[in-house]
């Protein structure tokens, strides 16, 4: 009986202990901190309404103690016992009980990737090189065909530059087109490696005069040129050094007397990061990138007018490289932004520079993506009637 | 918010423990009640509202029919409860059915000729297949006289709302609850109740987030795209998604039962180990038994049950089964699904079948049954019928051909292991039922039990803490 009681105890505080342990940590001074490459989620406010339920779900999510720990020990737990990394937002509830009615998922940063959308979505290639599975779906099974969307790309040009305004599009390639020796095996990749190169070979068709610029053959020159990593081997991003064949790229094509000079470029040595593909593993890892900076004379000559970039996180690396050569650079992310801004900001501008990478280039231009007929048509007709 | 979630888990409970232990024992119910709404509004949003009609609404149709009753005026009590009972049938109606309905409008009308209805659009709210069978139960309990009208409404608003049922059950019919509302628990008991409860709870939360989450994708990957889905493949997502559903729902179950404990509450048990049964109608003795007996108690003895004619029988467990599948969703794979039970059924009852010992035969017919369960949740869980038939076709005739990328990429190790232990679950002997063990007393077996279920409760934690993991993909400098 005495056993019985104590042993009833003991299960009591355990089962105390594991609802209230993150609370109690908290009030004794335990913080989280931001480890997701993002902001930790702002406290809910009434003006939000219900959403504010959501909105306090994301505030408690984020701020809860251990939680980072929790997604360590995940991840060493996968890759000890299973021999790979886990697959972040692969599982769910899955519609298994269609009765219970719909739930807000709560859990999930606005704008971060959706549960399902994250299966796996890392790959280990040789010599601990990660890429991006996206990269290389996209690229195995494009979401429109890349001719129809370098036409719609063309298209957009062509309506901009129409009513007065300068534009080119500028492509970065994906980091498995420059770094492909490293990419793992398997059928997924084997495709994606066959489908690439139909991409380069398409846009390096294109004439100059097209203003569609694809970026590949200039980092691959530049790779073998200097020995330097232009993309991060654990980042899905190019590195500064890529980055500034973006610059020149631009310049070349806009700059007229504005050009990236060599003297321009201060190289300084490496930086310390964490690359966002051990962070989507569950593993952040620090890791070393050779570092550039811009350092122009005051006074120098710049790209005049206003010049907009829209573009996404590829262009938010070059962007300060390139800023120091416009006069006024206004910018706007694909992601972030509504047509209706979008409209608007190109409307006002005098340069535009649209940037897309290698394998958001046909998704952008699908029924799902920014750049719909639809929206197409409606820019058309706004810039038309712009006296 | 789902139980397997920070905010629940981390946050909802530690302050609705911490203020449980502090309110005296009159107050819980009131606590509950406003807990309980607050963790219905944080899912279902505005649709508290009607909620909350709905408790107002039954809560004064009880205390009517109650007075109805003292009074002796049988009859003005029925007439109240019909009024109530297609109360509660017209609001799971109207957001449940509707947009079917609708659909089907549509088709007719546009069988007949041009022109069509605008589909409304409506989301299923959370819980509302199960508050209005509460609301029902309680009407016709105080009608018949099972049960008496609850005179507070903090009682009602927690016998309705209780937030451990509230998503997914189990079905609490109001005369087998009614005494635990009346009478609360002293505060000496809190800390053995916790104790017994959380177990339970902790093994429903391993059920769901170590085992149905992870072979979710393996059914969400086959059930997604079953176009030319190979004999495999199809196999396995159909294997998948029996250890999901059952390992979803019945540690929903077990979460829900393990909380009520918590706080002080006997919930009936929803299952019994159903893929050990030895027949379709073992089956429907183990699986989802709350509900059964919900129907059982309120429509199939009121339509005369079994002590009719068998012909009569027979429509009455049709009737059922349609009406089983029909609650299940509005479409009509789950109608279709129902019919398939029922039918089952029937001809169990017309061969004999279900007549026979257990014993009989007993690994022949538990593979049996098994089989016919497993065709059953193709049925419910493919978005059309035509996708079903899809598997059905790839399960019934050879077709070679490799995984579809999307299964492979969701037969990771954790999945198949989950797979294989769901599968295998359904070999162990049917005497062993982890529930009824962490029941058991605090010595022997279920203590080995309890101790084993502690051990992979961290895991499970782990795995939710991880499950938010939702990093951004963006330039860092």
């Amino acid at each position: 009986m005495r056993r019985s009681t104590t042993l009833r105890a003991a299960f009591a505080i355990l089962a105390i202990a594991f609802f209230a342990a993150p609370i109690a940590l908290r009030g004794v001074g335990v913080t989280a901190t931001a480890f997701e490459n993002r902001r930790l989620a702002e406290p809910p406010r009434a003006s939000q309404g219900w959403d504010a339920f959501q909105q306090a779900a994301r505030f408690l999510t984020d701020r809860m103690p251990l939680r980072e720990q929790a997604v360590r020990a995940n991840t060493e737990l996968w890759q000890t016992f299973f021999g790979t990394a886990p697959r972040y937002g692969a599982s769910g509830d899955g519609g298994a009980l269609p009765f219970a009615g719909q739930v807000e998922d709560a859990t999930r940063a606005a704008g971060a990737p959706k549960p399902g959308g994250q299966a796996s979505q890392v790959l280990e290639g040789r010599d601990g090189w990660l890429f991006l599975r996206l990269e290389l779906k996209r690229a195995c099974t494009p979401p429109m065909p890349f001719r129809q969307a370098l036409e719609r790309w063309a298209l957009l040009l062509s309506i901009v530059r129409t009513y007065g305004r300068r534009a080119i599009l500028v492509v970065p390639p994906d980091k498995g087109s420059i770094y492909g020796e490293y990419l793992p095996g398997g059928e997924l990749a084997e495709c994606a490696r066959r489908s690439k190169p139909r991409l380069w070979h398409l846009l390096a068709r294109e004439r100059r005069g097209s203003g569609v610029i694809g970026l590949e053959r200039a980092l691959v020159r530049e790779r073998r040129r200097r020995g330097d990593l232009v993309y991060s081997k654990r980042d899905s991003h190019w590195t500064g050094v890529g980055a500034l064949e973006m610059v020149r790229s631009v310049l070349d094509r806009l700059g007229g007397r504005v050009r990236l000079k060599a003297g321009e470029v201060v190289r300084l040595g490496e930086d310390r990061y964490i690359g966002d593909l051990t962070v989507l593993r569950g593993e952040p890892t620090m890791d070393t990138r050779p570092a550039v900076s811009i350092r122009r004379a005051a006074g120098a000559r710049r790209v005049p007018g206003r010049t907009l970039f829209v573009g996404d996180s590829f262009g938010e690396g070059a962007l300060p490289y390139l800023k120091p050569y416009f006069s006024d650079l206004r910018e706007l992310a694909w992601e972030d932004s509504t047509r209706a801004q979008l409209e608007l900001e190109i409307e006002r501008a005098d340069t535009v520079i649209f940037e897309s990478v290698e394998r958001e280039f046909a998704f952008r231009t699908s029924d799902r993506g920014s750049l719909s007929k639809d929206f197409l048509e409606r820019l058309r007709r706004r810039l038309g009637s712009d006296p | 918010m789902v139980f397997s979630s920070i905010e629940f888990l981390w946050f909802f409970m530690p302050v609705v423990l911490l203020a449980y232990m502090a309110v005296p024992p009159r107050w819980r119910n009131a606590l509950l009640a406003v807990v309980s709404l607050v963790f219905y509004a944080w899912g279902a949003h505005a649709i508290l509202f009607v909620f909350l009609a709905s408790i107002l609404g039954n809560y004064a149709a009880g205390r009517l029919i109650g007075r109805a009753r003292d009074a002796g005026r049988e009859q003005a009590a029925r007439r109240l409860m019909w009024i109530a009972v297609v109360g509660n049938l017209g609001v799971l109606f109207a957001w449940k059915y509707t947009v079917f309905a609708v659909a089907q409008l549509n088709q007719a009308i546009g069988f007949f000729g041009d022109g069509s209805i605008p589909e409304p659009s409506i989301v299923l709210p959370i819980g509302i297949s199960f508050f209005t069978f509460h609301g029902i139960s309680y009407v016709v309990d105080v009608t018949r006289g099972d049960a008496r009208p609850m005179r507070s409404i903090a009682d009602y608003a927690q016998y309705m709302a209780f937030f451990p049922q509230l998503i997914a059950g189990p079905i609490i019919r109001y005369h087998q609850i009614e005494d635990q509302i009346r009478s609360p628990p002293e505060r000496a008991r809190r800390l053995e109740d916790i104790a017994e409860g959380f177990p339970r709870f902790a093994l429903g939360l391993c059920k769901k987030v170590l085992i149905a989450d992870q072979v979710a994708p393996v059914a969400n990957a086959a059930f997604g795209d079953p176009s030319g889905l190979s004999t495999a493949g199809a196999w396995i997502g159909a294997l998948a998604f029996t250890v999901q559903i059952y390992f979803d729902f019945s540690g929903y179950s077990d979460m829900a039962i393990g909380l009520a404990r918590m706080f002080g509450f006997r919930f009936p048990e929803n299952f019994d180990r159903p893929y050990s049964a030895v027949s379709m109608t073992d089956f429907w003795r183990r699986w989802h038994i709350t509900l059964s007996r919900w129907f059982r108690d309120y429509v199939y003895i009121p339509l005369g049950g079994s002590r009719v004619s068998q012909a009569v029988t027979v429509r009455n467990l049709l009737v059922i089964f349609l009406l089983v599948g029909a609650w299940h969703g509005a479409a009509w794979t789950f109608v279709l699904w129902g019919a398939y039970n029922g039918a089952l059924l029937v001809g169990e009852r017309l061969t004999g079948i279900s007549q026979l010992p257990e014993e009989r035969l007993a690994a022949l017919r538990r593979a049996a049954t098994f089989l016919l369960v497993v065709f059953g949740w193709v049925l419910f869980r493919a978005a059309s019928v035509g996708n079903a038939l899809e598997i059905y076709g790839s399960m019934l005739s050879p077709r070679p051909g490799e995984l579809p990328s999307t299964m492979d990429d969701a037969l990771v190790a954790p999945a198949v292991i989950a797979l294989g232990i769901g599968v295998a679950s359904a070999l162990l002997p049917r005497r062993l039922v982890m529930g009824r063990l962490l029941e058991g007393g605090w010595r022997g077996w279920p203590l080995r039990a309890r101790v084993a279920v502690m051990a992979a409760v961290p895991l499970a934690a782990i795995t939710v803490a991880a499950g938010s993991f939702s990093p951004f993909l963006y330039f860092q400098f």
